[in-house]
């Protein structure tokens, strides 16, 4: 919260050390929304200058991170907006596919390629829908609360927690036999040491 | 209050706020309440302990690759930009405060990699101790020195460089330990995975080639992939990251940062034979065919605007060149730029007429 006070009354040092401290999670956050770097990198310099510029005139906000992540967001799809044919590459802004969990399990274990169940949880992810991704990187990579998630993507919190769901139930296989039983020991250890 | 936890399946445990809350940040409070639930339900210690590694490695597995040197260029920009008032020289301009919390950042790092953290050199000292029937094989010479492993795998050790694993390799995986570069040739196992620890990296594979590279004494520690999908595991002090890299990409590994960075291999071979990519011959093709075709042989994405490119169009031939070459003449003729950025490579808009 000082962080942020000083910053908004000027302190430059202040805001290098909000970007230095939120930047790496910001960046991969947007490579979730679009694969268009140009747009990410574009999208975050227009955030901090805004922010930087109108500091004057910003709420007092309890959780900086919380608002960098929405106002990214929020300025990534209003370019994608202005860009439409980039649109339909990129996240499922506009619809979900239909899910089909037999498909899907079918396509990852019937892989003939050399791939672990460890590779597969990674794969498994990467077959997700791209909000249910969306949702469960905010959720366990950022942390953030259903609550923020359902202000973010703009959707409500009984939704959201569906959509996770979803998306839990979908990687539930993987759970089983991925993660391998070295880490789980190594953590069991852990776990009970503490 | 706890009752419901009595029935938790794994899912429910990682939907749990409380739960998740604990295994994101655990402090001293989750600890304490979270070893309670454990022993009032002995039957769901497991289930907990699972559920937790579970949250962790769902956000590792859901993070994208970036490009590490973004952060920087981005603040550049911004910077230069952030009113008309003249900005000063330096925008981390050091107080002695600063010095201070640097200083004290400093000693706790070097306490912190004495405490938690036993060095790169004594992890493989470490490991290689508990091995039984253990063999090591260390190279001396100037030359390569090439190892056939007991499963049939054949592993080529640089200069300085030595493996230890198990006579038998009778385990459920085949393991591997090494400190220096190697170059490995992974006979394809399904059921037994091959694993190569090598400092902080841990590679997964099933039957693939690759390099690892990581010598105590380097800051930066890196994964090759030649041919086939590997996974690979950066478990440092502070966190612990992985990334699934495909043929001709790479994963640098920089130890102090503990940072991982996706990149390209020097020079990328192709995934078809070379006599297949011999015989591409493009006649007055568009160049988006071409850089799809050379995308499709090499396994590397290729970005380019569609329109910007839509004018222009090439007659060329593959002999013998290197996919940069390639790339490059290409680009002469187009008048546009190419750029190795993560594991792509981009290409400017370029001039055609």
């Amino acid at each position: 919260m000082l962080l942020w006070s000083a910053f908004q009354n000027g302190d430059r040092e202040a805001f290098a050390s909000i970007y230095q401290k939120y930047i790496d999670e910001l960046l991969s956050y947007g490579y979730r929304v679009t694969s268009d770097r140009q747009l990410i990198r574009d999208s975050v310099q227009d955030l901090f200058l805004h922010i930087w510029l109108r500091r004057g005139n910003l709420a007092a906000t309890d959780s900086i991170k919380f608002y960098l992540f929405r106002s990214l967001r929020n300025r990534i799809i209003r370019n994608l907006e202005k860009h439409p044919e980039r649109l339909h590459a990129d996240i499922g802004l506009v619809t979900e596919p239909a899910e089909d969990s037999n498909a899907f399990e079918a396509a990852i274990f019937g892989h003939d390629g050399p791939y672990d169940s460890y590779e597969k949880l990674a794969e498994a992810i990467n077959r997700l829908s791209p909000r249910q991704r969306e949702a469960v990187q905010l959720r366990y990579l950022h942390g953030f609360s259903l609550d923020e998630i359902a202000e973010m993507m703009q959707m409500n919190n009984q939704s959201v927690r569906n959509l996770l769901h979803r998306a839990i139930t979908q990687l539930r296989l993987f759970f089983e036999t991925a993660g391998g039983l070295l880490v789980f020991l190594s953590t069991l250890q852990n776990f009970s040491g503490r | 209050m706890t009752e419901k936890y009595q029935t938790y399946t794994l899912a429910d445990f990682i939907q749990d706020d409380a739960f998740i809350e604990w295994a994101k940040s655990p402090d001293a409070a989750g600890d304490a309440f979270w070893q309670q639930i454990a022993a009032l339900y002995p039957h769901q210690k497991e289930v907990i302990a699972q559920a937790r590694q579970t949250i962790l490695n769902l956000a590792e597995l859901s993070r994208p690759a970036f490009d590490e040197q973004e952060a920087g260029l981005i603040w550049a920009q911004i910077s230069g930009q952030m009113d008309e008032m003249p900005v000063p020289a330096r925008a981390f301009r050091p107080s002695w405060l600063r010095y201070a919390a640097a200083a004290v950042v400093v000693l706790m790092t070097a306490w912190g990699i004495r405490h938690w953290y036993r060095g790169p050199e004594t992890l493989y000292a470490q490991r290689t101790g508990q091995i039984e029937n253990v063999r090591e094989e260390i190279n001396e010479t100037r030359a390569e020195k090439i190892v056939r492993l007991p499963d049939g795998s054949q592993v080529t050790l640089a200069q300085g460089s030595r493996i230890s694993f198990s006579e038998s390799m009778d385990g459920t995986r085949r393991e591997v330990y090494l400190s220096g570069e190697a170059f490995f040739d992974v006979k394809r196992n399904p059921s037994k995975p091959f694993l190569v620890y090598a400092g902080e990296l841990t590679t997964r594979v099933l039957g693939t080639s690759f390099t690892v590279r990581s010598f105590e004494e380097e800051n930066v520690a890196s994964v090759q992939v030649r041919t086939g999908s590997v996974s690979v595991e950066a478990r440092a002090p502070r966190k612990t990251q992985s990334v699934v890299l495909s043929p001709n990409q790479q994963v640098s590994f920089f130890r102090k940062e503990e940072r991982l960075s996706m990149g390209l291999v020097k020079a990328p071979q192709p995934v078809i034979p070379q006599a297949e990519l011999a015989r591409f011959t493009f006649n007055n093709a568009p160049v988006s065919t071409i850089f799809d075709s050379l995308s499709k042989a090499y396994g590397i994405e290729i970005v380019y605007d569609k329109e910007a490119v839509a004018a222009c169009r090439l007659t060329s031939s593959v002999q013998e060149e290197s996919l940069y070459e390639i790339l490059g003449v290409i680009c002469e003729a187009i008048e546009a730029d190419y750029q190795v950025t993560g594991a792509k490579i981009r290409i400017s808009d370029p001039h055609c007429n």
